[in-house]
């Protein structure tokens, strides 16, 4: 049985994909699998799932710059020291991303590393309000001003005379260069913040669900996470904000004239010519800074643009509130109703509790899970939306950079360099510039970038496998089982997806992440731009989905997810809108295809295909 | 006969307990705490003691056991004086004002029903609760099948079991008063058990649901493997769900008007006897019974074949669960650890995080 407890390994050359030949030169030599040793047979050993949840997609060459940053800026391994394991180990196979747990198996090690997790973690719970709450809010929006404040403006054809006069020395190059060392800095320092709280809210959160499951045996993740809701946070916002537009349209009678509008270009001509319309405009200008930086996707991709960069997607959503207001429909979920259930359903498992000693125990969990929880929301907000919105207009507007120095044509080609290769592009650009020459890049770049185009298409049309090498007996990340919702079962999940035949499989077991049963027609969606696909009443079914596929839960009667927990954003979704959701199903993208029926049942976490498409 | 000897459900509670013995109290505080229960009346326990002094019953009965004397162990001589102190009972008539007294009461039922004939359940109601039940007639039509089945109800407190046990306790053998519940009869399309509690680990907030399709009992004397359903009892999900094999129910047949044990025909067994819809409101009445009488409840209930939903549910017994709610209670959760102890416990132990397995995984 042993043998077959393993996946195809890493360095297979069935992994390659004809005509991708020499695709590793996109990205940076240390995010590959390595053919030589000793890196080669530590990746051979090594267990590494797709992190689909994140990059469900192929990463062009700077696309893949978040997971180069962020390995590196793994900072919890030396800093609160979890005494098992070190985190992640990413590496890129044809555009996607592979993570693998990093343990750590000496015990005298990890007796060490426990010590200091333990000072270090107590420390960080007890002062959460001032570290988190506060400190970290502040840090991080200083961040992104600082981001916003980095400019590349094009080189003059000569330097000012104060260059000569006030001793300055250099000429525009070295802040070009200093702009771009500034800004991939800075890219370090906000995934530094973003992890800064990830294994401690995120552990808490495991913690509490041991808990309730020990004093309440069988109780669902469902009802656990019921306890622990009803608060404000940051990624909540953007939703508000769309309907408070909406609320305010109606009531001012400009609503008439923005459904008419089927592009945002027209929208702010038709409403300057009233007041309550100008009124209505200055609400959407004050709203969108920040809460329309969300991403239109994950925040991980170019494609993903954000609601201030495309903005007939928050146009669309403004609009479908409207038409649900004049349906009469309520859209605002008041958050007190919320809270008001939390309370009693909290208070009914509580006196339920049989020991003054266990409800103790129970109120201390509670406490800091509900104190940490604001955190995995926030952060989706600041973190995946806001400043990477930022950070990908500073990428575009180095593209509109470059196309001026003919090194590339098209602004959004600057997504084929890589993280690296960008300031050597940068570099080039400022010699061309300064001796009056033409950038080497002008023809090293463009077939180049032809060929990489060409690869991206080949790597699209690739299933990644969804893990590589041999499969552990148990996982030891709370990270990675919280977050990514790879356990143990999702593994063995994988191990027979490998033998099975899609068009045989007729049931996937997943979790229960809401509930109700629905049956209806599947239609699979792997990115954000599928949602327009989707017609209402249809069962989604994608590799992962995040707050920013909004507009999807408002049409469909189901949603099926290959990856994601109870904690997940589909699920968390889903029950905001009431609709039957099974995350974490592993292969229900590679099993259901559009068209088929299906039976999605959220109270169980099982989805039945009912009948194949023809 | 005074009128008081018999009186209507919403007329009683608890502390009803002596006067109409224990089912019947029950029922009434059901009545009372609002809950479905089928409609009916109770014959106190005098209602007993008249009718076997009044008849002379009990004089001959007296007659027959003053000569009698027996090892409790002996069950033959046992079974003996049960079969000649029945036929003493059952061979009496009913006094007039007694009949006239229980026969307005049936007509009165009727009316409130709008069932003429209306068939009803006769069952015993004891003080106390007593090993080895006294009888219960089900499917009872008709003023004079009501009368016999009463005095039948009545005079199966001479069974064998309760013979022997009174002889133990040092009790009368001749005498041993019951209330009887006379209610409508729930045409069940399916009905069961309810534990207010996880009765396989004590866990008090599950509610714990078993039935079998037809009447309640064949789930009661535990003859048949039922359908099974755990519902969380603050959010009432449902948990887990068992669809067992059914192979008999309980019905009445139409043509005798007998409760008869039938087989389930193949394609009924696994279908589940009850819809989401019934599961939840069940767990909703229970936790409900379980608020009114404060503690941890074991309930029978049954479900009706015409009644449209949630109508359709009934309460027919409740009574204090005894396994789980008189063991002491030990903390589940260790005290001394911090929320850090625990998420270390997690980190080490690894996958423990989802802990038990999901419901309908490798079975």
């Amino acid at each position: 049985m042993a043998q077959e407890r393993r996946f195809v390994d890493p360095h297979d050359p069935s992994l390659d994909i004809p005509g991708t030949e020499g695709w590793q030169e996109m990205y940076p030599y240390n995010h590959l699998f390595r053919k030589e040793d000793p890196a080669r047979s530590y990746e051979s050993s090594q267990f590494w799932f797709c992190d689909v949840l994140h990059t469900p997609e192929p990463m062009k060459p700077l696309e893949s710059w978040i997971w180069i940053v962020s390995r590196a800026a793994y900072p919890t391994a030396r800093t609160l020291c979890p005494p098992p394991a070190y985190g992640m180990d990413r590496r890129i196979l044809n555009g996607y991303n592979y993570c693998g747990n990093v343990p750590e198996r000496d015990p005298e090690v990890q007796k060490k590393r426990a010590e200091l997790f333990r000072v270090r973690t107590s420390y960080a719970y007890k002062n959460w309000e001032a570290l988190y709450d506060v400190l970290w809010h502040k840090k991080y929006i200083a961040l992104i001003d600082e981001l916003k404040s980095i400019q590349f403006p094009l080189f003059p054809e000569f330097e000012d005379e104060s260059v000569v006069k006030e001793s300055r020395g250099y000429s525009s190059f070295l802040p070009l260069l200093e702009a771009y060392s500034k800004l991939v800095n800075l890219l370090y320092r906000a995934w530094c913040y973003h992890f800064e709280f990830n294994t401690l809210a995120y552990g808490a959160n495991a913690a509490y669900i041991t808990a309730m499951k020990r004093l309440f045996p069988g109780i669902g993740d469902k009802s656990i996470t019921q306890t622990v809701m009803g608060f404000e946070a940051a990624v909540f916002r953007p939703p508000v904000e769309l309907q408070k537009l909406a609320i305010s349209a109606v009531e001012t009678g400009v609503a008439d004239a923005i459904l008419s509008c089927a592009k945002w270009e027209e929208v702010p001509p038709k409403l300057q010519q009233t007041d309550a319309g100008r009124k209505w405009l200055d609400q959407f200008e004050v709203a969108r800074w920040p809460w329309f930086e969300m991403s239109c996707g994950i925040g991980f991709y170019d494609a993903d643009s954000s609601w201030n960069d495309s903005l007939d997607v928050p146009l669309t959503h403004i609009k479908n509130y409207i038409q649900a207001l004049k349906r009469g429909e309520s859209i605002m979920k008041p958050l007190e109703e919320v809270v008001k259930e939390r309370d009693r359903v909290t208070a009914e498992y509580r006196s339920l509790i049989k020991t003054d000693e266990d409800r103790e125990t129970f109120d201390r969990m509670l406490g800091t899970a509900r104190l940490v929880a604001p955190f995995a929301e926030d952060h989706i907000f600041y973190h995946e939306n806001w400043f990477h919105a930022v950070a990908h207009r500073k990428f575009r507007e180095l593209g509109r950079f470059i196309v001026n120095y003919d090194v590339i044509e098209d602004p959004q080609d600057v997504w084929y360099f890589n993280l690296f290769e960008l300031y050597n592009v940068l570099q080039d650009i400022s010699c061309g510039w300064y001796t009056g020459t033409v950038p080497l890049g002008v023809t090293y770049w463009p077939p180049k970038i032809r060929r990489r185009k060409e690869i991206m298409e080949r790597f699209r049309e690739w299933r990644p496998p969804a893990a590589l090498g041999p499969a552990p007996d148990v996982i030891t990340d709370a990270n990675v089982i919280a977050l990514y919702g790879v356990t143990t079962e999702l593994v063995d999940t994988w191990l027979e997806a490998k033998e099975i035949k899609p068009e045989e499989v007729t049931e996937i077991k997943g979790y229960a992440g809401s509930a109700g049963v629905v049956e209806g027609t599947a239609r699979l969606c792997f990115t954000p731009a599928d949602i327009s696909s989707l017609k209402a009443g249809d069962i989604m079914v994608a590799p992962t989905t995040s707050p920013t596929w909004a507009p999807a839960f408002q049409i469909i009667s189901g949603a099926v997810v290959d990856v994601g927990g109870t904690f997940s954003h589909g699920a968390i979704v889903s029950r905001e809108y009431r609709l039957p959701c099974v995350p974490g199903t592993g292969t229900a993208t590679k099993v259901i295809r559009t068209g088929d029926k299906i039976k999605v049942d959220g109270d169980n976490g099982i989805v039945t295909i009912l009948e194949r498409a023809k | 006969m005074a009128e008081k000897l018999i009186l209507w459900f919403d007329e009683i509670g608890a502390e009803h307990n002596d006067l109409v013995g224990k089912k019947c109290a029950n029922l009434g505080e059901m009545t009372k705490a609002g809950l479905r229960v089928p409609p009916g009346f109770a014959l106190t326990v005098a209602v007993y003691e008249d009718f076997l002094t009044r008849t002379g019953a009990i004089e001959e009965m007296r007659h027959y056991l003053s000569t009698f004397s027996a090892d409790p162990k002996d069950y033959a001589k046992y079974e003996q004086a049960t079969e000649v102190l029945r036929r003493i009972a059952e061979s009496k008539a009913m006094p007039k004002d007694m009949e006239d007294a229980i026969a307005s009461h049936y007509e009165a039922l009727c009316q409130r029903t709008g069932l003429a004939d209306i068939a009803v359940a006769t069952r015993s109601a004891g003080a106390v609760s007593h090993p080895g039940q006294y009888e219960t007639f089900l499917n009872v039509k008709g003023k004079s099948d009501l009368m016999k089945n009463i005095i039948k109800v009545w005079s199966s407190t001479f069974n064998t079991r309760s013979l022997i046990w009174r002889a133990r306790e040092g009790l009368p053998l001749e005498f041993d008063p019951i209330g009887v519940a006379v209610l409508q009869m729930v045409n069940a399309k399916a009905a069961g058990v309810m534990f207010t509690l996880n009765p396989v680990n004590g866990d008090p907030s599950k509610i714990s649901i078993g039935a079998n399709w037809g009447l309640g009992e064949s789930v009661v004397s535990g003859e048949v493997d039922t359908d099974e359903w755990m519902i969380d009892k603050v959010t009432f999900e449902i948990i887990s769900r068992k669809a067992a094999a059914k192979t008999v129910e309980h019905v009445v047949d139409p043509e005798s008007g007998k409760v008869v044990v039938i087989d389930i025909p193949t394609e009924r067994q696994t279908v589940p006897c009850l819809t989401d819809e019934e599961v939840v409101e069940l767990a909703k009445i229970g936790k409900g019974i379980e608020r009114h009488y404060g503690r941890a409840q074991d309930i029978e209930w049954a479900i009706d074949k015409d009644l449209p939903f949630p109508q359709n549910i009934f309460m027919v017994q409740t009574r204090p669960e005894t396994v789980w709610s008189c063991q002491e209670a030990k903390p589940v959760l260790d005290a001394s650890k911090s929320t850090v102890d625990y998420v270390m416990d997690i980190m080490m132990a690894g996958g423990k995080i989802t802990g038990e397995k999901r419901w309908g995984r490798g079975e």
